[in-house]
């Protein structure tokens, strides 16, 4: 036996509205006006002429306005007629619901999030579906994933499916869902089958030209739309948080996102390691971003463990980040003045230090000293230049031979002080310097071997060096395992780097200041620089820090397996991943935690790296795409659109669509309804 | 015929006393229409009486006073050879609409300023109220008796359901010799035979002429919204929406008012339509008109 049921079973309390016209006709009456008026009789005989018609044409009125009241929310419920699978012989109708579960479907509608809402459709959708028709419940959050068992459900158990559906911060894969859907429709091979998109129809989630179309035979599966928050609240969101050290600390840029189309203030607060910061506030232009910037002083050896915050907004989801910054992550430079002058820009340091403070506030902490002065300790300094030193004593000597053995870098360059004897008596550098310096009179610099680490910022092309002039230099003697990485255009060696012990080193035949040449204000100068510091420093990294989307995938460098991931101060419960040896190292696989936040990989060597696992940032973008665009990617535009208006949809429900007869009802009821009001 | 307005409508509503206020409205008609007074007969000896401050001395007969030195005015019999009855509805259904002018307040106007009129040349006019406690003032040609036409116009009850029908017969019995009747009435009567009895009168040899006086409302039919109509007459009630009515009592009632129309025309009867949104003067000047009228065509 056929059973009535309704597509859009919600609106059919809108039909309490039909007793509206008999309560307003039985409570809305309204107290006559008294009138004596001397031709009574004529009034009384014209009141009881017309008394019946116009009973009559009362009552036809109140129940023609209360069919309408009732037709109207019937219509909108779409009823249709379900057949039982056996009654129909040939198969099933399949329900195929597409619900978008990403971070933004958390945003919040009314009290409760738009997934609520969507998860509240479904279920709509599900108790609509006959128990002998099937269901398929499709989760768009990236990886999309099937939740309802395969290939199809019984209604019953969609619903509990639907229950189990989480909130995500993951990205948005409609695409994917819906390729996962076609499959399980093909898997399926129902009668007929019906699509419900239920999303927030934000605009990341929708790619230009794809083809989200699900077909069934000859026919495309008619979709219907769910979209439930038609406006969106204002979304401010985190991009992005930088932290560099400075002299005294550290210093955090965090930069913040205005998705809306209004401009927007917010409160922005970050703690490192739970000590919060003094708060600040930001003006974020529309569709802008601005930037707050925090300083604190922090020990520069210790790893920085900081988070984020913005004040809640419509997506609380992307307003935290975490971040982390390694250790000795900025190259502590120490510059052994040789030749200093009271005119600063004569000082042999003037140049090279601005050189290495221009690529970035905090990428290198410069500290000045003489040479009668080097530090006890130089462990605490990544790289040292010796720039135009004189003889050294013995002791100084020492502290840098083991400085460098122990990891770090020297730079030694020339200049009118240098003594090549002290130098060479080092016995470890990657040159002997000769006896004097010489002239040089050809401009231009040689590159004889292309890929030095120390000039990496010309590995697409040395063309800025051709133009440096160097007047005069020592013409190097490169030492044995040395590597001649700079020439003078006469090809006589300039620049050598080597090793020594964990440490590295690179001699400079020439000054670094414009005594010797005019290096300094070449273009070349100020990368150049940067990439000797940190070729020399790199011996002191600690550790890695790598930056994922949730749901990401990575393969990463480590020391050794296994390698196991957990939450950095948070649940200890350590998660093993993949891990192959390779190249003398190894390499673990890093699936993507589900959720934000600070991470760090364990290695049997001791800490490896720290994964800063953040949100999709085009998650917190809630623009919707146009709804045209959606149909036309769902292949209905132009299509459905009147068969679903009118009702005569081949995968209108499970059977004979009802409510195009309930459509034709109200269009004669409201007809009848006018004529009656005109008769009068 | 000059347009000008020669009554204030201010003016005469300021006038307190009914009979100060037709004196005004007839002094003002005649003015506009260069009076043309109707003429008496001879006149017939009847007798002496003492002069009473405030008449005209002309009328003093100064032979008297020289024979014996008081003043006296001579009367005749028969002062004048038109006796004016006007016979005004005085019935519940008159006292309509409750707020502004009623047609019980326009129809004593207009009966007074006739009575005024009759008087000042010299004719007779007498007063009958109908329904209740009938008032019946016989024609008289004395001038001050306008004022005891006005008093009773103006004091006269006025309840009752209207009978037209009764109110003609004993009219017919009172008149006496061929006089002229004018009928103050809005005809609302449920006696059908009503408009047959104004006929006899007119049989009789009576010149006739009825006011039909309405309100515009009545007419027209303005009344909106749902409403308790009640009979002021008989106090019944009906809950009507005029809307849903209104045609068909706009057809009713001009039924009606095109039947009396009709009757008396056919009866010789001269028959007026007084809306009471018209200016009394202007409804007075048409009936003058209308009398010189069918005097030149008699």
């Amino acid at each position: 036996m056929s059973m009535l049921q309704f597509v859009n079973p919600g609106f059919l309390w809108l039909a309490l509205l039909g007793i509206l016209p008999p309560l307003i006709h039985l409570l809305g009456r309204r107290k006559p006006r008294r009138l004596r008026f001397p031709p009574f009789e004529f009034v009384r005989r014209c009141e009881e002429k017309s008394r019946s018609r116009r009973r009559l044409r009362s009552m036809l009125l109140l129940v023609l306005r209360t069919l309408l009241l009732v037709f109207v929310p019937l219509a909108i419920a779409r009823p249709f007629l379900a057949a039982p699978a056996a009654a129909q012989g040939t198969g099933f109708a399949l329900q195929v619901v597409i619900l978008d579960n990403s971070m933004s479907a958390s945003q919040a509608a009314g009290g409760e999030t738009a997934l609520d809402r969507m998860k509240q459709r479904a279920r709509e959708i599900a108790s609509a579906t006959s128990p002998a028709n099937r269901f398929v419940l499709a989760t768009a959050a990236n990886p999309p994933a099937l939740v309802t068992p395969f290939p199809a459900a019984s209604p019953d158990l969609a619903r509990e499916a639907i229950g189990s559906v989480k909130p995500t911060y993951a990205s948005t894969s409609i695409g994917g869902a819906v390729g996962l859907a076609r499959g399980l429709v093909e898997a399926a091979a129902p009668q007929s089958a019906k699509g419900y998109l239920l999303s927030d129809l934000a605009r990341h989630a929708f790619r230009e030209a794809e083809d989200l179309s699900i077909g069934l035979g000859d026919e495309r599966v008619s979709f219907e739309i769910f979209d439930p928050v038609p406006n969106p609240g204002q979304n401010l969101s985190l991009v992005s948080a930088e932290v560099r050290g400075t002299a005294e600390g550290v210093r955090i840029t965090a930069t913040i996102a205005n998705h809306s189309r209004a401009a927007a203030g917010t409160e922005i607060k970050v703690s490192i390691a739970g000590a919060a910061l003094r708060p600040a506030a930001v003006e974020v232009p529309a569709r802008g971003t601005a930037e707050a910037v925090f300083e604190t002083a922090h020990d520069r050896r210790s790893p920085v463990f900081a988070e984020v915050a913005l004040h809640p907004d419509a997506l609380t989801q992307d307003n935290v980040l975490p971040f982390a910054r390694p250790p000795g992550r900025e190259t502590a430079v120490l510059l052994v003045n040789g030749d200093p002058r009271t005119v600063s820009h004569a000082d042999e340091t003037f140049y090279f230090e601005r050189a290495l403070s221009a690529g970035g506030e905090g990428a290198f902490v410069v500290m000045s000293t003489f040479p009668e002065a080097l530090p006890d300790d130089l462990s605490r300094f990544d790289a040292i230049a010796l720039l135009n030193c004189g003889p050294f004593a013995t002791a100084a000597a020492t502290r840098l031979d083991e400085f460098v053995r122990g990891g770090g870098g020297l730079l030694v360059s020339a200049g009118d002080h240098t003594d090549p004897a002290s130098h060479n008596a080092m016995g470890w550098l990657p040159a002997r310097f000769p006896q004097s310096a010489s002239a040089n009179a050809a401009p231009g610099l040689l590159v004889p071997a292309a890929g030095h680490p120390a000039l990496s910022p010309f590995a697409g092309g040395a063309e800025g060096l051709g133009v440096v002039k160097i007047t005069r230099r020592f013409e190097l003697v490169p030492a044995p395992g040395a590597q001649v990485f700079l020439e003078t255009a006469d090809g006589r060696p300039l620049s050598a780097a080597g090793r020594h012990g964990d440490g590295r080193v690179i001699v400079f035949g020439s000054s670094l200041d414009r005594d010797w040449g005019d290096w300094p204000i070449r273009p070349s100068y100020l990368p150049a620089m940067g990439a000797f510091v940190k070729y020399l420093s790199r011996g002191r990294e600690a550790w890695e820090t790598y930056e994922l989307r949730v749901g990401e995938k990575r393969v990463l460098k480590i020391e050794a397996c296994p390698a196991t991931l957990r939450a950095a101060g948070g649940n200890p419960e350590p998660q093993e991943l993949q891990c192959r040896a390779e190249n003398g190292g190894a390499v673990a696989t890093v699936s993507g935690p589900p959720e934000p936040g600070l991470y760090e990989i364990t290695t049997p060597a001791g800490r490896t790296a720290y994964l800063v696992v953040r949100t999709d940032p085009a998650e917190s973008d809630l623009e919707k795409t146009p709804r045209e665009e959606v149909e036309a990617a769902l292949g209905i535009k132009g299509r459905s659109a009147l068969r679903s208006l009118v009702g005569f949809g081949a995968n209108e429900g499970s059977g004979p669509a009802l409510w195009s007869w309930v459509l034709l009802a109200i269009v004669l009821v409201l007809g009848a309804e006018q004529w009656v009001t005109r008769r009068g | 015929m000059n347009d000008r307005p020669l009554i204030d409508p201010q003016v005469l509503e300021r006038l307190g006393s009914l009979e100060l206020r037709a004196r005004y409205l007839v002094e003002g008609t005649l003015s506009g229409m260069h009076a043309s007074r109707l003429s008496g007969d001879n006149v017939e000896f009847a007798g002496h009486r003492e002069y009473v401050p405030g008449e005209d001395p002309k009328r003093i007969d100064w032979k008297a006073f020289g024979r014996l030195d008081r003043y006296y005015i001579k009367e005749s019999l028969d002062e004048t050879n038109l006796a004016v009855h006007l016979a005004v509805d005085c019935s519940g259904s008159m006292e309509y609409p409750e707020t502004g002018t009623t047609k019980g307040a326009y129809a004593s106007l207009l009966a007074a300023s006739l009575a005024c009129m009759a008087l000042e040349q010299g004719d007779a006019a007498g007063l009958y109220l109908f329904p209740a406690r009938r008032v019946h003032l016989p024609p008289r040609a004395s001038r001050v008796y306008l004022r005891e036409i006005a008093r009773a116009l103006e004091t006269g009850p006025r309840e009752g359901r209207a009978s037209i029908g009764a109110a003609a017969s004993e009219l017919a019995g009172m008149a006496g010799r061929r006089g002229l009747i004018v009928l103050f009435s809005d005809m609302i009567d449920e006696d059908p035979a009503a408009l047959d009895s104004i006929i006899q009168l007119s049989r009789r040899g009576h010149d006739v002429c009825v006011f039909h006086v309405l309100d515009r409302s009545e007419i027209g039919f303005s009344a909106s919204g749902l409403t308790l109509f009640c009979d002021p007459e008989s106090e019944a009630q009906v809950l009507v929406e005029p809307d849903a009515i209104r045609e068909a009592y706009l057809r009713e009632f001009g039924a009606f008012l095109e039947r009396c129309r009709r009757v008396c025309i056919d009866a010789g009867v001269d028959y007026r339509l007084a809306v009471t949104d018209v200016p009394p003067e202007t409804a007075l000047r048409e009936f003058l008109e209308g009398r010189q009228g069918r005097r030149a065509r008699a």
